[in-house]
């Protein structure tokens, strides 16, 4: 056996959702971790890079300085998927809310000013009107349960909602919930069907976070469900990495502590470990996510290492989350009638 | 004329719908006082047959609608809702107002407790209410006059002041069975009047609970029937019944088989004739005397007529023997099954006279239309067997033909060999791993039934389960694997094994509506979590009947089992079924393994499996690998784990443990 070196792995691809100046998702920040010089990025040459590269109204945005000093070919790649490279004061960082509107410093805005507490708290008891109504459109047509829950995984905060029903007196359950098609078939058609009656006579839409937090939430669940397919998890624990993702932000949606917020949900005990102290394997996931989020490059490199997953496939797995987290939040503004 | 409505109620909550005010016409409507219902989601309040609330345009605040309610008692009360969207400072939503108006004509509890207490007290039938402790604490008008008995000499007595003593106590445990709950008792008895006289009664027994559902009382209503009693049925019996057993006698069991082959002539049935002859009855009749061997037959007949089926008929053909017939059987070897089933019922002893008598039987059988298709001809030829079985003093049932004894003898080798194997620890669960094809590691076990024989060896499954299937023992196997299971996964959790799911095949006959319950409480007895156990059920059961198997899969998802659909592909399970089952894995039976990767219909099988499993977000796992090469292809296709020889057979829990501690992976390379 002749002893090959090893090739140098990729550098890790970083990605943040940025909003324009209507608060909505406007488009996705991408850069590698610091110091590192890429040589190639296969994972700019698949399918699911192209087809989010050219996403009509989200552009993939690079920094003009990082992508100048990459070698000629990778750079004459990236510019043909249609990815746009800016200058950096094209984009603002802004820690708190957008009370009034904020003065025009370029058409995005980055920084973590969705992640502070709601306005007003009794807002965060609604669920959106135009989820619920689409929620409401299959239980009325009798739609498969499978149906149903694909609205619920786009939707925290109706989930939340759901779960808390499910779990309240009056349903008389006290058993742990570790999937939405376990809730849903607790629930049954009929009660869910006067739920959704009642929740969208109070129905809001007025969270100026909520499509910013939507597009944060749904990447980190789906991240999290695929990184728990990667890490050779099966189907029912894959559900559970994906509420994980979901309700790890309950505590920014609702204005609660978290502890307080998955109080009434009655969740599985892994469920609990992973978002109150990120143990076990679920906890593991939501860190190494957690990491990509804070382009902890040194740590996510760790957390990879330790779950033998390529940097490449990480970086794949990434692009396909952006783009699965652009068909749901796409959806779901056309359901509201916005854009 | 006054107005009977009670007055509106009003219950806010907060924008999510929990209760957050609850006032005390609310108290008076529902039953609940606040402490109860600050909290609770409003839908607890909806009547399961309510309509759905009206649509909420655009732009409004308010709604009104006619909904139904349901109060602490249960009762349905039909109201008017107004539903209000209350609205803070700074106007924006902070709360809903609900205004209950009940409906004109709208029952209080109190009202309704006045009328229930006129309708009884009114009513044309006699009412008896009685403690736990058997005392009489109220009756109506009606029991005074039908037994004689005033209210003031009633109440403080038990219900024994009627007794006729014409019962015996099996219909005593019956009376006492629904008195303490197990659930309305109806039929007709006899009762004694102060003055003695003895009358019939319909009677309606059943226990009242309170709302811990503990039985607090129980009641009785019944009416005088002395004058429907007709006597013409009375002498119907004498021509065509045994008087001391009360079944048919030989000339009716002959008019009654007459009419069944008949029938059988002209539709092609298929049926079998019993005849049971008392080894001892000569013998209980000589040294115990008349009564004691009357008592004795009323006996014999009702554990015989407990084994059978409503539409079997069982008579006395002669002093010894009784006949059974048998008029719908799907197969002949259930005859034997039946025939088996009755020698066991007389095996029991009997108490006779306060001695435990063993009293044995033996047992003919015939069938139609093998051996005729004549009453006669049936009746000799069961006779005839049963004579043979007699002078061979067998204990089991004998057929007249020598071929149907033989295929039975070995039936019954078998199936008694299995009930000793199940009672003496001869089966094993084998585990088979489970092995992600993302990094080999293993995720997960089924567990396959062996059966360790003592001298055989391990016999294969497809050499007992066909007899399980045929004699019901299925079901006890299934209930072992379930046990055994859930045993196997509270040993690992005592000892701290970090063990991946198990999964445990659950057959057709399992899977009845008492399943749910069954696992339920396996799983609350082990200290289980539903996520240490998958089941796997073939396609077969889901063909049977997507109406009856859907709600029982949806309630055992809805505890957190997860559902996996075995043999995939082998079944004519549609595409639009397989959406509607709530099922979250898909097996690729090895059928379709085999071919791979040679053979191109296999491919695409399995190919089509994996793209629809992906699309409605199943996980696909194929069975059966066994070579390296068929490994590779499915891991490309996208499947996500294997089973198979490739990885391991199915091996001991104690290899499986070592495997799973070790972090035996399959080399995916």
């Amino acid at each position: 056996m002749s002893s090959m070196p090893t090739p140098p792995a990729s550098p890790l691809v970083f990605v943040q959702p940025l909003a324009g100046p209507d608060q909505r998702l406007a488009a996705l920040h991408w850069r590698t971790g610091p110091g590192d010089m890429p040589t190639a990025l296969p994972c700019l040459q698949g399918d699911d890079w192209s087809e989010l590269a050219a996403h009509p109204h989200c552009p993939c945005l690079w920094d003009q300085a990082a992508v100048a000093v990459w070698p000629g070919p990778l750079r004459d790649a990236l510019e043909a998927s249609g990815a746009i490279t800016v200058e950096s004061e094209a984009i603002a960082w802004r820690d708190t809310r957008f009370d009034a509107p904020a003065p025009p410093t370029g058409p995005w805005v980055a920084g973590p000013w969705y992640l502070q507490p709601p306005r007003s708290p009794s807002a965060t008891q609604t669920a959106s009107r135009a989820q619920s109504l689409k929620l409401l459109e299959l239980v009325v047509t009798d739609a498969d349960t499978r149906e149903i829950e694909d609205v619920l995984r786009q939707d925290a905060r109706l989930s939340y909602h759901l779960l808390r029903l499910v779990n309240s007196a009056a349903m008389g359950s006290q058993r742990s919930i570790g999937s939405f098609s376990q809730a849903i078939l607790m629930l049954g058609r009929k009660t869910l069907k006067r739920w959704l009656h009642l929740m969208l006579f109070a129905a809001s839409d007025g969270d100026d976070r909520a499509a910013m937090l939507t597009a944060h939430v749904t990447l980190r669940a789906r991240a999290m469900e695929q990184l728990a397919h990667e890490a050779g998890l099966d189907r029912p624990m894959q559900d559970q990495a994906f509420m994980a993702g979901m309700f790890s932000r309950l505590d920014v949606l609702l204005g609660l502590p978290l502890e307080k917020a998955l109080q009434p949900l009655h969740l599985t005990d892994e469920l609990h470990a992973a978002l109150l102290r990120r143990e076990g394997a679920l906890g593991q996931l939501l860190r190494t996510w957690e990491a990509a989020e804070d382009a902890d490059a040194p740590t996510l490199h760790r957390f990879l290492a330790d779950g033998q997953l390529a940097h490449d496939r990480f970086n794949v797995l990434t692009i396909q989350a952006c783009n699965w987290m652009l068909q749901v939040t796409a959806a779901q503004a056309g359901a509201s009638g916005h854009d | 004329m006054t107005d009977t409505r009670p007055a509106p109620a009003t219950v806010t909550t907060d924008l999510a719908g929990y209760v957050t005010g609850w006032n005390e016409e609310a108290v008076r409507l529902f039953g609940h006082t606040a402490t109860a219902a600050l909290g609770q989601h409003l839908l607890f309040l909806q009547d399961d047959d309510d309509t759905d609330l009206p649509e909420l345009t655009d732009g409004t605040d308010q709604v009104s609608a006619d909904v139904l309610v349901r109060t602490r008692n249960g009762h349905a009360i039909r109201a008017e809702l107004t539903l209000s969207l209350l609205r803070g400072p700074a106007g924006d939503p902070a709360g809903m107002q609900l205004v209950y108006r009940p409906h004109p004509g709208t029952l209080t509890d109190v009202e309704r407790m006045r009328l229930y207490a006129r309708i009884i007290e009114d009513s044309h039938q006699g009412v008896l209410v009685t403690d736990t402790r058997e005392r009489i604490v109220m009756v109506n008008a009606a029991f005074t006059r039908i037994t004689g008995y005033s209210a003031n000499e009633a109440i403080g007595q038990t219900p024994d002041i009627l007794r006729s003593g014409r019962h015996d106590t099996e219909f005593r445990s019956q009376v006492q069975a629904a008195m303490n709950g197990a659930g309305l008792w109806f039929g007709e008895i006899l009762g004694r009047r102060k003055s003695g006289e003895i009358f019939p009664q319909s009677v309606s027994i059943s226990a009242i609970r309170n709302d811990q559902g503990e039985v607090t009382h129980a009641f009785s209503i019944f009416s005088d029937i002395t004058n429907h009693k007709a006597t013409e049925a009375r002498l119907q019996r004498l021509a065509n019944f045994d008087s001391v057993t009360s079944l048919p006698n030989r000339l009716l069991l002959s008019q009654l088989l007459g009419q069944a082959l008949s029938f059988a002539r002209r539709h092609v049935g298929r049926g079998a004739v019993l005849v049971i002859q008392l080894q001892r009855l000569g013998w209980i009749y000589d040294t115990l005397g008349h009564d004691t061997g009357d008592q004795y037959m009323a006996e014999v007949a009702r554990r015989l007529r407990e084994a059978l089926r409503e539409q079997d008929i069982l008579a006395r053909l002669s002093h010894d023997k009784l006949a059974v017939a048998l008029l719908h059987i799907p197969k002949r070897e259930h005859a034997a099954l039946v025939g088996q089933k009755l020698l066991a019922a007389l095996d029991k002893p009997f108490m006779l006279e306060g001695h435990s008598v063993h009293a044995p039987a033996t047992l003919g059988i015939s069938l139609y239309p093998e051996n005729g298709m004549d009453t006669a001809a049936l009746l000799r030829s069961a006779e005839l067997a049963n004579t043979r079985a007699h002078e061979n003093d067998l204990n089991l049932p004998t057929f007249f033909s020598d071929e149907m004894n033989e295929r039975v003898a070995e039936r019954f080798r078998i199936e008694s060999e299995l009930r000793h194997a199940i009672s003496h620890g001869e089966l094993r669960l084998y585990h088979q791993p489970k092995v992600s094809l993302r990094n080999g590691r293993i995720v997960g076990a089924e567990a396959l039934l062996r059966w360790q024989h003592p001298t055989h060896g391990m016999v294969p499954p497809g050499n007992f389960v066909p007899v399980a299937e045929e004699t019901g023992l299925i079901l006890e196997l299934g209930d072992w694997v379930l046990h055994e299971a859930c045993r196997q996964i509270r040993d690992w959790n005592e000892r701290g094994l970090d063990m991946p799911p198990l999964a445990i095949n659950l057959s057709a006959r399992q899977f009845n509506p008492q399943l749910p319950g069954q696992i339920d409480a396996l799983l609350t007895e082990h200290g289980v979590q539903p996520q240490q156990l998958r089941l796997e059920i073939t396609e077969s059961l889901v063909v049977r009947g997507a109406e009856e198997v859907i709600p029982i899969m949806n309630t055992l998802v809805a505890m957190g089992l997860g559902i996996a659909l075995d043999d995939f592909g082998t079944g004519y399970s549609s595409l639009a079924y397989l959406k509607r089952f709530p099922i979250n894995t898909l097996k690729i039976d090895r059928a379709f393994v085999v071919g791979i990767p040679q053979e191109p219909n296999d491919c695409a099988i399995a190919q089509a499996i994996v793209t629809m499993g992906q699309q409605l977000r199943q996980e696909i796992v194929a069975e059966g690998v066994e070579t390296r090469e068929q490994m590779v292809f499915l891991r490309s296709l996208g499947c996500d784990q294997l089973q198979g020889y490739l990885f391991s057979p199915p091996v001991p829990v104690e290899a499986y443990e070592q495997m799973v501690t070790g972090d035996v992976r399959l080399d995916l390379s």
